[in-house]
């Protein structure tokens, strides 16, 4: 074993150690040529991702599964080619679009993943007892798993498992480029548990200050938890989720709600003025757009305008 | 072991020559063209059978193996079939999308999930494992040849070898009607029989379930195809390493005959047919009685009993051999239609004693009259049926029978023929229903 670990070192260490890697002025994909194969069967899918990501916000949607692009300890399989069309679409209208339209076009261009990233199956974590639904590495890559199982019109379940996930990790990458307010990671500092907050339920960690059980796993989780679950619950789960947490006496001034809403005003604040980012205007535009895809028709016809109706259900 | 320490030390080497741009051109061409001209060569290879691949699947070294046929085409389209328990023993056609990669070295890639290939890796909750099996897929050139090529998992490192598919198979449902054909006649529901495998004179005894034999708890991982049976790993004695099987008889197989040159090696039936059938495993088996083709001494007893019930508006559905575990006992079984439409059960239990005890050609039935059990269904019909009844119960078990195939091979018999000792004529079949 210790000589795998060995060669697999000196392998990435010489092929990294040689390469002088520049991005394009304008972003990490050339543009100027279309770069996929019109030889290929996927063309149409292929030739919509180039129009709509890699042209419109420079990112490369990646829905063939190279196992050397994933993460090797985990057991995973590639996602389904129609699962990948309608998440494409999904996302693109969910996610990019709103960005698109309540910060500006260019800000997912200049500030958002450079690779989205899809596997098939779930990964899970046999030892926590615990499965991943999504990684943000180094800014550049989300990766989201279990896309095999997407339900497309159930919002409930494309949250939890997609878009959540997405605007978790797109926070991820936000903090890491302008730091959030030290302030912030001080208010729970002593009720973190970075290896047994999955042993906290969610009601547990809301009377404790926190909008899930995973916020409570570390102060940067905690942040960007409080980020995405905002936008993409609505009024009545977030309100819902504050009565728990009001019935959690923190401190003998705070109740668990207190704390919440004390989290929240930071990273609200920060949104707006390191990024500009209206976190109300974002929330209401999600909030309309999923409210449209649980209607279904919407989502028929999104998948028409795209060009993929015969995708739109299992065959 | 080895060949994964060949591709780390290669996945080395190229790592190490593409890396860098100012290495020392010693091959004639640079890396790029070298890996592109094995890409290129790699997807000819994998486009170039008409009708397909036959691709022999294992996920691990000691799992069961399983066939798949494979096309590949240009505009990076691939369709697997499979009929497996995967597939819930259907045929099923699965379409998706593959690639040939830079990998360090030409690798196939099958990067859209496909159902029937993918199956074998999916990861299971809660341990994340599930079968393990490899999707991307290294090929090694020398053991390719014009009619087959040999994939090395990237993961794994098992061998998956690939044969180009005959003419004969160009519609797939062909091959996989002939892997039923030879299923049948072998293994289908033959989970728990004991087989003896036989290299050089000599060698262990081996229970099968699901595509393995096992020897103790060690499994040996096998696999089944219209051409016959191929161990993964093989199994070696006295120097002679056996692999390839055939069966020495299609239609009524007795054994598989090894087929590798100089190896003399046959993987048989441990026990005689009577003792394959497990009638004394004390499992939830059930055989049937074909009395519609019973010996005429039989036929004459069942008759009556037919006749007599007919009075009654009741009618025989079904006669059955079985183990019934809530009481331990053997029991014959009337399955019964009376005249409201309602269907009933009989059971009469009995005894058997083998002889010889372990491997046993002949079998003994008894029945204890006093004990009249399911006799009783008959007593609302009257005295004459529980006569009757008793008749049949009597010819069939005061009886010592000798048991043969009746149709099938020693392998597997689909039928067994009961004919008594001391009467040709009276004799039955009896066909495993439900294990």
């Amino acid at each position: 074993m210790k000589k795998h670990v060995i060669l697999m070192a000196c392998l990435a260490f010489v092929m990294t150690a040689c390469q002088e890697e520049k991005l394009a002025p304008s972003g990490m994909f050339d543009t100027d040529v279309p770069v996929y194969d019109e030889t290929l069967a996927t063309k149409d899918f292929d030739k919509y991702l180039y129009e709509n990501y890699v042209e419109t916000y420079n990112l490369e949607f990646l829905y063939r599964m190279k196992d050397v692009g994933s993460n090797t300890q985990y057991n995973l399989v590639p996602a389904r080619y129609d699962q990948s069309i309608r998440l494409a679409v999904l996302t693109k209208y969910l996610w990019f679009d709103v960005y698109g339209k309540v910060v500006g076009p260019d800000f997912l261009k200049q500030n958002g993943p450079r690779i989205i990233y899809l596997v098939g199956s779930p990964a899970y974590n046999p030892d926590q007892g615990t499965e991943t639904l999504g990684t943000a590495e180094g800014g550049i890559k989300v990766t989201l798993y279990k896309v095999n199982e997407m339900q497309p019109t159930n919002i409930a379940h494309l949250n939890q498992y997609y878009f959540h996930t997405m605007h978790h990790e797109f926070a991820h990458i936000l903090h890491q480029k302008i730091s959030y307010p030290k302030e912030f990671n001080t208010i729970s500092a002593s009720k973190y548990s970075p290896t047994g907050w999955q042993n906290r339920t969610d009601e547990e960690a809301q009377k404790m200050g926190f909008v899930t059980n995973y916020a409570s796993s570390e102060g940067r989780e905690d942040f960007v938890e409080v980020i995405s679950n905002y936008i993409t619950e609505t009024q009545e789960d977030w309100d819902k989720m504050l009565e728990t947490a009001e019935t959690g006496q923190v401190s003998a001034t705070e109740t668990g709600k207190d704390i919440i809403l004390r989290k929240f005003d930071i990273a609200k604040s920060w949104l707006e003025t390191a990024w500009n980012i209206d976190l109300e205007a974002l929330r209401q535009e999600v909030q309309t757009r999923q409210a449209e895809i649980e209607g279904i028709t919407k989502y028929e016809e999104l998948m028409e305008e795209a060009g993929f109706g015969e995708y739109t259900y299992d065959k | 072991m080895k060949k994964y320490i060949y591709i780390l030390v290669m996945s080395l080497a190229v790592g190490l020559l593409s890396g860098c741009e100012d290495t020392d051109d010693v091959f004639g061409k640079s890396p790029e063209e070298r890996i592109q001209e094995a890409i290129t060569a790699f997807e000819q290879v994998l486009l170039s059978p008409e009708y397909g691949w036959e691709m022999r699947y294992f996920s691990t070294e000691n799992s069961a193996g399983y066939p798949l046929l494979v096309k590949f085409y240009k505009d990076s389209k691939v369709v697997v079939a499979g009929q497996n328990r995967f597939t819930n023993n259907s045929y099923k056609e699965s379409e998706s999308y593959y690639d040939v990669i830079d990998g360090n070295g030409a690798l196939l890639t099958f990067e859209t999930y496909n159902e029937v290939l993918h199956a074998f890796s999916n990861p299971v909750d809660p341990n994340g494992k599930g079968q393990e099996g490899d999707y991307e897929f290294y090929c090694d050139p020398s053991l390719t040849t014009d009619n087959q090529v040999v994939l090395i998992g990237k993961k794994r490192g098992l061998s998956i070898v690939m044969t180009k598919l005959d003419k004969k198979y160009s519609d797939w449902s062909v091959y996989f009607n002939e892997l039923a054909a030879i299923n049948k006649v072998t293994f289908e529901g033959n989970a728990g029989a004991a087989f003896h495998l036989k290299v050089a004179g000599a060698g262990p005894y081996l229970t099968y379930n699901e595509y393995q034999f096992f020897q103790g708890n060690t499994a040996m991982g096998f696999i089944l195809t219209p051409s016959g049976l191929h161990l993964y790993e093989g199994y070696e004695r006295n120097g002679q390493m056996a692999v390839n099987f055939q069966l020495d008889n299609a239609e009524a197989p007795t054994k598989f005959v090894c087929t590798d040159e100089g190896v003399t090696a046959s993987i048989e039936p441990r026990y005689t047919p009577l003792a394959s059938y497990q009638m004394d495993s004390k499992t939830n088996a059930i055989w049937t009685i074909d009395y519609k083709t019973m010996g005429a001494s039989s036929t004459t007893a069942f008759n009556a009993l037919q006749d007599a019930l007919k009075a009654t508006h009741a009618t025989i559905k079904e006669v059955d051999l079985l183990y019934v575990q809530s009481v331990s006992k053997n029991a014959l079984r009337f399955r019964y239609r009376i005249a409201d439409g309602t269907e009933l059960e009989a059971l009469i239990y009995y005894d058997l004693t083998y002889t010889p005890s372990k491997n046993p050609e002949t079998v003994t039935f008894t029945y204890n009259d006093a004990n009249e059990n399911g006799l009783g269904f008959l007593k609302r019909a009257g005295a004459g049926e529980v006569e009757a009844g008793k008749a049949l119960v009597n010819a069939v078990f005061a009886k010592t029978y000798k048991v043969e195939c009746a149709s099938g091979g020693l392998l597997n018999p689909s039928y067994l023929k009961f004919i008594a000792t001391d009467d040709k004529d009276c004799n039955f079949t009896i066909h495993k229903k439900n294990f």
